[in-house]
């Protein structure tokens, strides 16, 4: 029975805390099909993960099949479902669809300087083009990373940050708005930093994600930093209820984010016709 | 002069002169029909209209005009007949509008052709206006044994039936509460998903939950304007139960919802020494 | 399609009915069914419950292959374990006196669900289901409008069956093997002479091109329609093509249901997003998505074919009057005007 909408039976092997209200899931995939639909899912791409009783969600692949067959999630708790997923313990059931969506263009992005930049849970979606990037080092130019959130208790994936600080050709940069007694990292807006690292548009891309918000900000400078709209990547968000283009829900104008997206470029954006 | 002559020219002078930004009220709609019109300029003030078509509940638009924030609502007219004056007063009541932001066009009103309502209703001139078009009439004489004394005949086991077989047709499409001016809540009950109160499926049993959580959540509030079975488009009789609770209402506490913006609604009031009443 | 064709047949009323009852014995049939002032399509138990001279029901047949609500799958949940199961989808139906609006929506909604990757639950209906059409010989009701959206009023897309309406009785041509096998079950006798059918004429509006929806999308127009609209889902609900859909599980404690039921994009808090962000804020905006869906957005995506037969529900039963015709001639007025005001 060919039926997008049967999910896939996962076993939750691991929630534990990123930050505040966020906490990290990962999933083994129970069955057969699950994993081969699984085996090469790519950056960018996203899943929904099922609590058995309340709904799904879509959430961002947080994670490379290269680096782990269990599934990855980065999930905040916002809502019935979110709240359903962070109070699962380990080895409960969870459901999962996908891999959906297209991914960020890993190939076109090769020999050339990437430039990273996410803001809260927006940076679980870049995690596996850092990973990517790193596990293919010499197919890509100089790293730039810059990770920001509101408070130093909101940043995730702290634990790799000296990973990718010391890895070649790497730089990695963290802001947060407002420091605490134990920070003594950078603080002020991504936007600041962004403007102090000063990151060169020749032969790069960048990648931003985060609040709808910091989006258009950072967008605006990288634009001014001399990006053309051509070289700057995102991952969008709508509300999505089915992911495979058919509920209606997910559309900006003409385009589903679920099936056109939710990666698109900033030209791809300045065509858009509607609001986001 | 009629009274669409003196509701131009008033409008126009309403907006000509400041007094208010918007007037709400009727204009001549596409195949024979009327339809709300929010009139901004003189222009479309030369629009307006009002006849015995003009059946729609225009209080309901003046909750687009709530206060934002610090913002002061915007001053706006409304074109109001009896029922839907009492909807105003009841929003007043419920502080959702400010009524002396709403220069109400009260219309002395002749009864709609085919809305339910007026075959009970004994309002000629709205409870509160602030200036009266028309000329107000008699009330027509009291209608023999009809929809509700029927229903009311049945016994309980055959009303439960009746009820069942009305909203197993009926399709949550929520223009019943959409129409009313005093459904305002941000998110309707039935469809707060968080916490679920009720699952999304459209079937009787849930049916049945928005159904009766909205006739009481309307208990000593409902105007008794029908709008809600008017735009029924499956014909479930809605306003009959909404009809038969104000009726119990009125038997109960003396009290009718909206003939003022003052008197404390029974269900919306608590006073300790009631509870001395309790046996 | 037929190889040789079936010749028409004629059948009388009485005829008719008689092969109704011959489809129940087999298959839920549905068919419109009076109920005081009004006509719903709903699966009927004898041939007299059949109102035959119906111009369109309220409700379109949209249900009937994509009920209100459905069950997606069931599942027993333990702490450690699930087992899920699929319910029966699809049994034998014949949808019976469908009109050529309802019958053409399928084309759009087959486009939809059955494109990939297809969606189960419509597939396994829509290959159970048989459609008996009546063909529009004289105009139906005021709010007609197929032509204007490429259809016709005696079309015959999407039918296994077409009837005739004809000197009190009605000929009944087989479009399909399916038809054929549902026809032979009828009585009647084989036409000596064809009946041609001529198509009533219907009031022309314009259908603007995609190019002419992007002109005007950023108009003030939308803005003021949606102050009067109330924000309901009756357009939605009874559209035959609406589709937009919420996904949702049922059920506590060890016993649950994933369910898919009907949503409309018309609705407040439709594209709220968790962060309380909402890219369409005001009816105006959500409005415009629904009309620019059927005629700009599903067009685009599906190779021309609109999301809209013409069927004229959501004109006669909008509350408050927004009238899918005008909004075609403003759209078609406001881009020529904003076209001559570039070129001027």
């Amino acid at each position: 029975m060919n039926n997008p909408f049967w999910p896939y039976v996962g076993t939750l092997t691991e929630v534990r805390d990123l930050a505040v209200g966020i906490k990290l899931l990962r999933v083994r995939l129970e069955d057969e099909a699950g994993r081969r639909a699984f085996a090469d899912y790519r950056p960018g791409q996203f899943a929904f993960l099922s609590a058995f009783g309340v709904g799904e969600v879509p959430f961002g692949l947080a994670g490379t099949p290269a680096r782990s067959p269990e599934l990855e999630f980065a999930v905040a708790r916002v809502g019935t479902v979110t709240s359903a997923l962070h109070g699962l313990e380990e080895g409960a059931p969870v459901g999962v669809r996908g891999p959906m969506g297209n991914s960020f263009p890993m190939e076109d992005f090769r020999g050339r300087n990437l430039v990273i930049i996410g803001g809260g849970i927006g940076f679980a979606p870049l995690r596996p083009v850092i990973h990517y990037v790193l596990d293919h080092r010499a197919d890509y130019g100089h790293l730039t990373i810059l990770a920001a959130a509101r408070a130093p208790n909101l940043l995730v994936f702290r634990e790799e940050y000296d990973e990718w600080a010391a890895a070649p050709d790497t730089e990695f940069h963290v802001t947060v708005d407002v420091g605490d007694e134990t920070w003594t990292g950078n603080v002020g807006l991504v936007t600041e930093l962004q403007a102090q690292v000063s990151p060169s548009p020749e032969n790069a891309v960048a990648i931003t994600c985060g609040p709808p918000i910091m989006i258009k900000f950072v967008t605006q400078l990288l634009q001014k930093q001399g990006f053309a709209p051509e070289q700057i990547y995102t991952t969008l968000e709508m509300k999505m209820k089915c992911g495979l283009g058919k509920c209606g829900r997910c559309n900006v104008g003409e385009r589903y984010v679920c099936v056109d997206g939710p990666v698109f470029s900033q030209a791809q954006i300045l065509q858009f016709i509607d609001a986001f | 002069m009629s009274v669409t002559d003196d509701l131009r020219r008033i409008a126009r002078e309403l907006l000509e002169s400041g007094r208010v930004t918007r007037v709400i009220g009727y204009e001549e709609g596409r195949r024979g029909q009327v339809r709300p019109l929010v009139a901004r300029t003189v222009e479309e003030a030369g629009r307006l209209l009002f006849d015995e078509r003009c059946a729609r509940n225009l209080a309901l638009y003046l909750l687009d005009f709530k206060p934002q924030g610090e913002e002061e609502p915007p001053a706006v007219a409304v074109v109001l007949k009896p029922c839907d004056a009492r909807a105003l007063n009841v929003l007043v009541l419920e502080n959702q509008v400010r009524r002396e932001k709403v220069y109400v066009l009260g219309v002395a009103c002749p009864g709609i052709p085919g809305k339910p309502a007026c075959a009970s209703c004994t309002e000629r001139i709205p409870p509160t206006f602030d200036l009266l078009l028309g000329k107000p009439e008699p009330p027509p004489a009291p209608a023999g044994p009809d929809d509700l004394s029927r229903l009311l005949a049945l016994s309980p086991e055959e009303r439960r039936r009746f009820w069942a077989e009305q909203f197993r047709r009926c399709i949550r499409c929520y223009a019943c509460r959409q129409v009313c001016p005093m459904c305002y809540c941000e998110v309707c009950i039935a469809e707060k998903l968080d916490p679920p109160w009720e699952s999304i499926a459209i079937a009787p049993s849930e049916n049945e939950f928005y159904h009766v959580l909205r006739a009481y959540h309307l208990i000593g509030r409902c105007i008794e304007c029908g709008e809600c079975e008017r735009v029924c488009p499956m014909g479930i009789p809605v306003f009959l139960y909404q009809r038969y609770l104000a009726e119990e209402v009125r038997q109960t506490f003396g009290f009718r919802a909206g003939m003022d913006a003052e008197t404390p609604a029974p269900f919306m009031t608590f006073r300790k020494e009631e509870l001395e009443d309790l046996p | 399609m037929i190889a040789q064709p079936m010749p028409q047949r004629r059948l009388s009323k009485e005829e008719l009915l008689a092969w109704v009852e011959r489809l129940l014995r087999e298959r839920s049939v549905i068919a419109p069914v009076r109920s005081g002032e009004r006509t719903f399509l709903q699966e009927i138990s004898a041939p007299s419950e059949v109102d035959l001279e119906v111009g369109r029901p309220v409700n379109s047949l949209k249900e009937f292959l994509f009920p209100a609500t459905e069950t997606l799958f069931r599942l027993r949940r333990g702490k450690r374990a699930v087992r899920m199961e699929l319910p029966e989808v699809g049994r034998l139906q014949v949808l019976f006196l469908v009109r050529p609006c309802d019958a053409a929506a399928l084309t759009s909604m087959d486009a939809l669900f059955l494109g990939e990757p297809a969606d189960f639950y419509w597939g396994e209906r829509r290959k159970n289901t048989a459609l008996v059409g009546l063909a529009c010989l004289a105009v139906p009701t005021p709010e007609c409008f197929c032509t204007t959206v490429g259809g016709s009023p005696i079309g015959t897309a999407n039918m296994d069956v077409i009837l005739y309406a004809q000197d009190g009785g009605y000929v009944a041509e087989a479009l399909t093997e399916r038809g054929e096998a549902l026809l032979s079950l009828a009585g009647g006798a084989a036409m000596e002479q064809p009946f041609v059918p001529q198509a009533p004429e219907l009031p022309p509006f314009p259908c603007p091109p995609i190019e002419d929806w992007q002109r005007v999308f950023d108009d003030d127009y939308w803005q003021r329609l949606g102050e009067r609209c109330l924000g309901c889902k009756i357009c939605t609900y009874n559209c035959p093509t609406c589709y937009c859909f919420d996904i949702r599980d049922r059920g506590t404690g060890g016993r649950v249901e994933r369910l898919r039921a009907w949503d409309a994009c018309t609705s407040k808090h439709y594209s709220i997003e968790a962060s309380g962000h909402d890219p369409r804020p005001t009816r105006g905006a959500r409005l415009r998505n629904r009309f620019c869906h059927k005629y700009f957005y599903f067009p685009w995506r599906y190779g021309g074919t609109l999301l809209c037969t013409g069927c004229g529900r959501c004109v006669a039963q909008c509350p408050v009057n927004i009238d899918l015709t005008e909004v075609l001639e403003e759209v078609a007025v406001r881009a020529r005007k904003g076209e001559e005001a570039r070129q001027g």
